[in-house]
């Protein structure tokens, strides 16, 4: 596991190492190139002085006299030798200058004496082939630098362990906000989807906080979803059960044969009845999954609406014939009639559709299906000979677990509601109307051309 | 005793019926509030089973309405509501027994045994009148401490009878309550059980009140 506090105390240290021993460094040759000046200058005014002066007199008891620290003077004193030659007779000598000349050549330049590396400057004097030479060893700008150089490290030495723990934290306090975001998403649980804070955290976490209260909204719908959709479920399958548990305590407690397999026949009625409602609530529960999943892909697909309204007719007919309803379609021929749904969605929906006109419609009615082309626009109308629905009536039949007043058939008033959830997550158009000769009832469902929708399109984003 | 049931489900309302005439009880059954008022205006019930969730009018709104018009009918709610809510909302829109589904059949008939006798204003489940007595509980009567064995018909007309000592039981009255039993019950078949009730329990106890009904005379124990 990387930790960023690490990463970031490594590079912040690197970083300041290298910048502190470049400060250095540059420093160092900077001011050793100034001491060099400087002391070649001393040199070179050193060997003026003494040439003026040996004009003067001789110097030769200086000269032989071994130098030695002055108590007065400074370390940086000593190792200082003179020469100075006439033609090749050396005049004056002074410090442990050799007997031979000190540098072939007049001017600044760097000697091998004696195993010293020394500073050389000569002075051609007034005189012709007269030439002073002034040398100094070069351990004294060593040991400039060397000072110069411990005393500029030595802070900066001294200062690492402060500037580690001060780094470490500038760091620690940097990730405070994590810590507290990761402190606030800890105590979230699925009761307790609170969103988090996302003013006071840095505005570089911000997005991440931003991406978890998106997340923490989904999941908030989807539980709230689940939770709704068990509190619809136990409502709804309470009268089933009760049905059946009526019945069967009927048959429990009858003597006569005729009574008991008569409530049988009705408890077997009431299992069919919970069968069916759970169904449906699974239907409309993974609708609503895919509306919060925009990104599902097994909700795409294509499939031919002929074919499905043809397969739920067909399997419809027992029901239909049941209550003595005509239950007909009316299919183009060779046309398979490809729209942006899947089948399996198609079928429900289809179903849905002929088991309502089904069961509104009175015994002798009909059930009319037709699947029309109006120009780009696929069609399938369903008609019915029922009572209809009054037209102030037209948008609440599509709520969940609504029943018009004056209905005569049992049911949990599901049928429609998945019926438009279909058609809301596949961009189908619903339009109502009346049945045929003004009686009963016409459903249209309009849906979107399936040319216009590329295949690898997420339909799901179309939901607003 | 005669119960009115307000349930919207056909296979439920049907069932409810036949379980409750398993225990005695005869009751009418309509699926919706205005059909039901219609039943309560025209004829006299003991009790109302009563569902909320009713398509179109709600039955809360009913109960309001029965009660706006000062019915003192025993009413029990019986629904898939099981919130704390429905339920104080419900008995303080003047129910006086709720009862969530799904139920227990004998649980629906004890308590809709015990809203009649609270409606009584007897609590108890025996009623008494002189030696004869009626345990609503058992559906059982005896006859100084003797068992008396009597068709279904002969107790809920001896039952309407007894919950109404030293009073005239109307015709239509009696009439009402044996229908749960018979749909229709014909012009003489109220006389012929009246007969068959008389021959058990002694000529003399039951008067006939020409043109208007029925009435159960208390005769002491000797």
């Amino acid at each position: 596991m990387t930790s960023i506090r690490r990463r970031l105390l490594l590079a912040l240290l690197g970083i300041w190492v290298m910048v502190w021993v470049a400060v250095a460094l540059i420093s160092l040759d900077r001011s050793g190139h100034e001491i060099a000046e400087l002391l070649d200058a001393q040199l070179a005014q050193t060997a003026r002085v003494l040439h003026e002066l040996t004009l003067v007199g001789p110097l030769s008891v200086a000269a032989a006299a071994p130098q030695k620290l002055s108590p007065v003077g400074h370390p940086y004193e000593f190792k200082l030798s003179f020469q100075r030659w006439q033609g090749d007779r050396l005049i004056a000598s002074f410090g442990a200058a050799p007997s031979q000349p000190l540098a072939p050549t007049t001017g600044f330049s760097d000697q091998s004496l004696g195993g010293a590396q020394w500073r050389v400057f000569g002075l051609p004097g007034a005189l012709p082939g007269e030439v002073v030479f002034v040398a100094q060893n070069y351990t004294i700008r060593q040991e400039m630098i060397r000072f110069l150089t411990i005393h500029a490290l030595q802070p900066i030495l001294w200062s690492l362990p402060l500037t580690v723990f001060l780094i470490w934290w500038a760091v620690s306090d940097g990730l405070r906000p994590l810590q507290r975001v990761a402190r606030d998403i800890g105590q979230c649980s699925a009761e307790r989807l609170a969103p988090i804070d996302g003013q006071s955290v840095p505005t570089e976490i911000r997005p991440l906080t931003e991406a978890l209260n998106g997340l923490m909204e989904r999941l908030h719908q989807t539980l709230a979803t689940e939770r709704r959709f068990a509190a619809d479920a136990s409502h709804e399958l309470r009268t089933p059960f009760t049905i059946i548990r009526t019945y069967a305590q009927i048959a429990q407690r009858s003597t006569a044969p005729d009574e008991r397999s008569a409530a049988l026949e009705q408890l077997i009625q009431g299992v069919d009845r919970a069968t069916h409602l759970i169904a449906q609530l699974l239907t409309l529960a993974r609708l609503q999954d895919d509306e919060h999943d925009v990104h599902r892909v097994s909700g795409r697909g294509f499939a031919s609406l002929a074919k499905a309204a043809a397969r739920a007719v067909t399997d419809r007919q027992i029901a239909a014939g049941a209550r003595t309803i005509g239950l007909t379609a009316v299919l183009p021929d060779g046309d398979p009639c490809v729209v942006p749904v899947p089948a399996t969605v198609l079928e429900v929906l289809v179903g849905n559709l002929i088991e309502n006109g089904i069961k509104y419609t009175p015994p002798g009615g009909r059930v009319r299906v037709a699947v029309l082309r109006q120009r780009e626009h696929l069609l399938l109308r369903v008609t019915d000979s029922g009572p209809g629905i009054p037209e102030g009536d037209r948008q609440r039949v599509f709520d969940r677990f609504y029943r018009p007043a004056g209905q005569p058939e049992p049911g949990a008033g599901l049928g429609l509601a998945i019926v438009r959830r279909i058609c809301d997550r596949y961009g189908i158009e619903i339009a109502l109307g009346e049945g045929e000769d003004g009686a009963g009832l016409r459903v249209d469902l309009i849906f979107p051309a399936a040319a216009g929708v590329k295949p690898h399109a997420p339909l799901g984003l179309r939901i607003s | 005793m005669r119960v009115l049931i307000v349930e919207d489900d056909p296979l439920l309302g049907a069932g409810l019926r036949t379980g409750l005439a398993q225990d005695g009880i005869a009751a009418d059954w309509v699926r919706a509030a205005e059909p039901a008022l219609h039943a309560l205006s025209l004829e006299h019930f003991d009790l109302l089973i009563l569902d909320l969730g009713l398509p179109g009018r709600d039955g809360l709104s009913l109960l309001r309405e029965i009660r706006r018009a000062g019915s003192v009918l025993p009413v029990l709610i019986l629904t898939a509501r099981d919130a704390t809510a429905d339920k104080v909302s419900g008995l303080d829109a003047g129910a006086d027994d709720y009862l969530v589904k799904p139920f227990d059949l004998d649980e629906l008939s004890a308590r809709l045994r015990a809203l009649a006798r609270r409606g009584r204003g007897h609590p108890s489940p025996v009623m008494q009148v002189g030696d004869l007595a009626l345990d609503t509980s058992q559906r059982a009567a005896t006859l100084g401490g003797q068992a008396l064995s009597l068709s279904p018909m002969e107790y809920t007309l001896l039952e309407a009878l007894i919950a109404n000592p030293d009073r005239v039981v109307t015709r239509a009255r009696l009439e009402a309550a044996a229908r749960g039993w018979q749909g229709e019950v014909e012009s003489n078949s109220l006389e012929v059980h009246i007969h068959h009730l008389r021959r058990k329990l002694g000529r003399e106890r039951i008067l006939t009140v020409r043109g208007v009904g029925y009435q159960l005379v208390c005769i002491p124990g000797s």
